[in-house]
């Protein structure tokens, strides 16, 4: 919000800076019909954008000017010298406000009333106006004084930020030939070290150059309010709508590439989706429909979600149109799964709106948002629960320009292919995979999945091997989009590395096969592979539609649950976890693993972590962790050995006795635990306890006493010290506590309030107040507000 | 009014390219293949940190795919936003001249009609004038 704010503040004084010469000429000759045109564009649009800010006096300013300035433009009133006073006075009274808010100073009370009535009353009305300008300024203060806190800002153009990045690249590759250089011939220490400093300089620059192009989310989120009223208001819907993450920052250009399928995803969500109020109420549900649009960042994607509350998506009914639309051939539509029934809606020209309305369902639709976002390597999943709403999931590379990649070797030729479409990478001497040669063509089956299986260098048309068949190759999947999936032969994979891809020459993009070119590190360029050209060419669409309900049919039961890890625990027990959660496998030499304060714990990057799974430091000299990540925590698990990846069935019998085991899986007919992630995380984020520690702030001065010594104590007392404003970071302490005296003046203390006072003997201060030395006391006192108990006293 | 032009070798003979178009006249270290796509396009070479097609020029005119030597100097042209380079044999000469392109004298051998857009006639010797958008992509001119 801080960042709107700040940009409607430089908007309104640009603009004030250029309207004043045409506020003259406009008091000059008040019936300038083109004067009066910019002056009305000014009004309205600072109208406009103090709508959704917030700022209510602006708006009644604005408004009431913006309504005589119409009605002069309109004719039906003259531009009298009073009411061309009035409304300068008015401007002037805007300009006034602009800069005490630029100051970071709150507004300053005043009614602007007197200005407001003054366009009303052409007689006398100037007077009035004068003597309520007084209320801006207050007396004490001479002048609003530019304090240096407001954040400074310039704007500059997306051009000048491209070609600093060049810049920066080609330094890159400049340090990156220097340093080929240094290391042929060794010139020494001195010039190692300036060279190092050089490098991190340049690394620095490049960081902060990427930062530049990124923006908040809230960008396009913060037109959604009034996206939303306006369309409720033409359908006759109630909405309420709910943003959070606004703060999620993104490529500026992949800003602008969201906004328009996230625009047409809540257009569809009102419209099609949330129901009229009457319907609702018949349904049981509130008259009133949410719509809930999250995003947050995961790895390097953005997860935008779209949730409402309506009737979801009829399945059957969609089926119905697509075999009228004759989208599909029926015997093909009625084999398919219940999900890929559901992804019919992203097929062309299909929409499930009964009539076109001017809001949506003209059949453009789905078809065009999927298209866009996997255009710039992003996904679309759906989660339909009929008649309870829909959840539409996408996802978005962080920025456009860099891509995790992973680099492939075919013949003499390396390639990238971006890792947001690669599922797995395996060798062909797994036993997991087995490779058929059917009809001329191949097939892969991984783990009893088939999946049309292809060799990258027939694809491009490359010398083939003669030895090729007797190597080992290397087979990635892929998911190359929502419904195709195949297996790619490789010679080699070589790395995992962040490329800057741009588009290449017309003549190479319009091969199909590419996504675009890149330079690695070794100045040799290199193509992106595109996966779903490469599955055209290979002329894989027609197959995978096919493959996929065979296997359907053969399976016992539906294998949709995902993929988990089964592997075994140090006492023997075979237990799965879901694969999505764990980041790798680890062996970890048992001289990082320590035992203390009752548990094992690891060292990992200077950090001391606790380490599940194990009660003593174990014998040998490596130990199996598995990393099991939520996105931000990170939990370290230790197993005897990971045995499989196995495809967990859509039915798990859940097992609630609030302990590590979830649910039990049926698993190649054998019963195996599967492991509950979201206890695992709950018991050791809070050090071993079943709750959640709730937060105490330590309000004063950031001193190392507070810091060093108190925080400690706190933590140890079962609570998640707190440092700063709770501004910063937003936080509610349950418990606050003040070091010396005065200190609560800068924040509120929320929560249950301990004072610490600095000497021993202070009588004269709050009696309340505990000397900083006072452990017992203290400790008492954190206790009496304790871990179990804190939920009734603060609502108390 | 005068105007540049690059005087450059393309399948052993003397041609004229627009100077207009034309960014620099670059070495080419070395050229990474582009496999699948036209055989006139004879790879990707790194200019700085920007990656360049390498247009093989003798293609068009022999129908043979041209070995990219180390250092063989390539014409750097800009177009449509993109840069390319075209691979030439050697690059002789920039010259000045107020003459003006005029038409082509008969029907040339299908290569050079394809790429040749008219006449350079200067006092002691006359070049073909090159058209380098065209050289950069082909399918362009014939789907226009």
């Amino acid at each position: 919000m801080d960042d709107l704010i700040q940009d409607f503040i430089a908007e309104t004084r640009e603009t004030l800076d250029a309207l004043a010469s045409e506020l003259v000429l406009w008091e000059q000759k008040p019936s300038d019909k083109d004067r009066l045109d910019s002056i009305f564009r000014f009004v309205h649009t600072v109208k406009g954008s103090c709508g959704f800010l917030n700022l209510p006096r602006f708006e009644r300013l604005s408004h009431a000017a913006e309504d005589v300035l119409s009605q002069v433009r309109d004719g039906t009133r003259e531009p009298s010298a009073m009411l061309v006073d009035a409304i300068l006075a008015i401007i002037d009274r805007i300009g006034e406000l602009i800069a005490v808010m630029d100051t970071g100073e709150a507004l300053p009370d005043g009614s602007d009333a007197g200005l407001i009535a003054a366009l009303d009353l052409d007689l006398c009305a100037a007077e009035i106006a004068r003597d309520t300008e007084q209320t801006v300024h207050n007396p004490d203060k001479p002048a609003p004084v530019s304090s240096g806190l407001a954040v400074r800002s310039i704007r500059v153009p997306l051009e000048l930020i491209d070609h600093l990045m060049n810049g920066v690249s080609d330094m890159v590759l400049a340090r990156n030939e220097v340093a080929r250089c240094l290391r042929d011939h060794n010139d020494g220490p001195v010039l190692e070290s300036a060279f190092d400093r050089l490098s991190a300089c340049i690394a620095d620059m490049r960081d902060a150059i990427g930062q530049t192009r990124m923006q908040r989310i809230e960008r396009i989120f913060s037109p959604l309010p009034r996206l939303v009223r306006d369309l409720c208001a033409e359908l006759g819907k109630q909405v309420d709508l709910k943003t959070s993450g606004n703060d999620v920052e993104l490529d500026r250009e992949m800003i602008e590439m969201i906004r328009d399928p996230l625009t047409h995803i809540i257009r569809n969500a009102i419209d099609h989706g949330i129901e009229q109020p009457s319907a609702r109420l018949a349904a049981g549900k509130r008259a009133e429909g949410w719509l809930a649009i999250s995003a947050r960042q995961s790895g390097n994607q953005i997860l935008i979600e779209i949730a409402d509350d309506g009737r979801g998506i009829d399945v059957d009914k969609l089926v119905a149109r697509a075999l009228a639309g004759n989208v599909r051939g029926a015997a093909e539509i009625n084999g398919l799964s219940e999900r890929a029934k559901l992804e019919l809606i992203f097929a062309p020209g299909l929409s499930t709106a009964d009539k076109v309305t001017a809001v949506s369902g003209r059949g453009v639709g789905m078809d065009v948002v999927r298209s866009n976002v996997e255009r710039i390597g992003g996904s679309i999943d759906l989660e339909n629960m009929p008649g309870k709403g829909l959840k539409v999931t996408m996802r978005v590379p962080l920025t456009l320009t860099i891509i995790p990649c992973l680099t492939v070797r075919v013949g003499n030729q390396e390639f990238a292919m971006p890792r947001s479409s690669i599922c797995e990478i395996l060798f062909d001497t797994n036993d997991q995979v087995r490779i058929q040669q059917v009809g001329g063509s191949y097939l892969a089956y991984v783990r009893g999945e088939c999946l049309p299986f292809v060799a990258l260098q027939d694809i491009l048309g490359l010398e083939g091997d003669a030895a090729a068949q007797v190597r080992y190759r290397t087979i990635i999947t892929i998911n190359a989009a929502s419904d195709l999936r195949y297996a790619l032969a490789v010679d080699a994979v070589i790395d995992h590395e962040e490329l800057v891809v741009r588009p290449g020459a017309p003549v190479i993009m319009a091969d199909g096969l590419y996504a675009g070119t890149t330079l690695p590190d070794n100045g040799r360029p290199m193509l992106l592979l595109d996966p779903l050209g490469l599955a055209n060419r290979a002329q894989l669409n027609e197959l995978a539609g096919a493959d996929r309900t065979a296997v359907q049919g053969e399976e016992v039961s539906p294998v949709d649950g995902g993929s988990a890890l089964l592997f075994s625990e140090s006492e023997g027990v075979m237990r799965l976890v879901p694969l999505a959660v764990v980041e790798r496998v680890e062996d970890v030499p048992v001289e990082r693993l320590v035992r203390a304060a009752g548990q094992v714990r690891l060292s990992v990057n200077g950090e001391s972590r606790p380490v599940h799974g194990l009660d003593h430091v174990p014998e040998g000299p490596l130990v199996k962790m598995l990393h099991i990540s939520d996105g931000t925590t990170h939990i370290h698990y230790a197993v005897h050995d990971v045995i499989d990846i196995v495809r967990l069935p859509a039915q798990i019998d859940p097992v609630s006795n609030g302990g590590l085991i979830g649910g039990i899986a049926l698993v190649g007919g054998v019963q195996i635990e599967l492991i509950d992630v979201h206890w695992l995380f709950s018991s050791l984020r809070s050090g071993g306890h079943g709750h959640a520690r709730p937060a105490c702030r330590l309000i004063g001065d950031d001193d190392p006493w507070t810091r060093n010594i108190l925080a400690p104590l706190v933590l140890a007392a079962g609570y998640r010290p707190l440092f700063g404003p709770a501004a910063a970071d937003g936080e509610e302490a349950a418990i606050s506590i003040v070091v010396g005296e005065g200190a609560d003046v800068v924040d509120r203390p929320q929560g249950r309030v301990i004072r610490l006072r600095d000497s021993l003997a202070s009588g004269q201060h709050d009696p309340d107040s505990i000397y900083r030395y006072d452990r017992a006391a203290l400790l008492d006192r954190l206790a009496g507000n304790g871990v179990g108990n804190d939920g009734e006293r603060q609502s108390a | 009014m005068k105007q540049l032009y690059l005087i450059a070798v393309i399948a052993g003979e003397h041609v004229a390219l627009p100077a207009g178009l034309i960014d620099s006249v670059v070495k080419v270290r070395e050229a990474v293949p582009v496999p699948s796509v036209g055989p006139f396009v004879a790879g990707l070479f790194a200019l700085r940190s920007r990656v360049l097609t390498l247009i093989d020029c003798q293609y068009f005119v022999t129908g043979d795919a041209a070995e990219v030597a180390r250092g063989q100097p390539a014409v750097v042209v800009v177009v449509a936003g993109c840069a390319y380079g075209l691979l030439v044999d050697a690059v002789i000469d920039v010259i000045d001249t107020p003459v003006k392109p005029g038409p082509l004298r008969g029907q040339l051998p299908a290569g050079w009609g394809a790429i040749g857009t008219g006449l350079l006639e200067l006092v002691d010797t006359t070049y073909l004038l090159i058209d380098p958008e065209y050289l950069v992509n082909p399918a362009a001119r014939r789907a226009a």
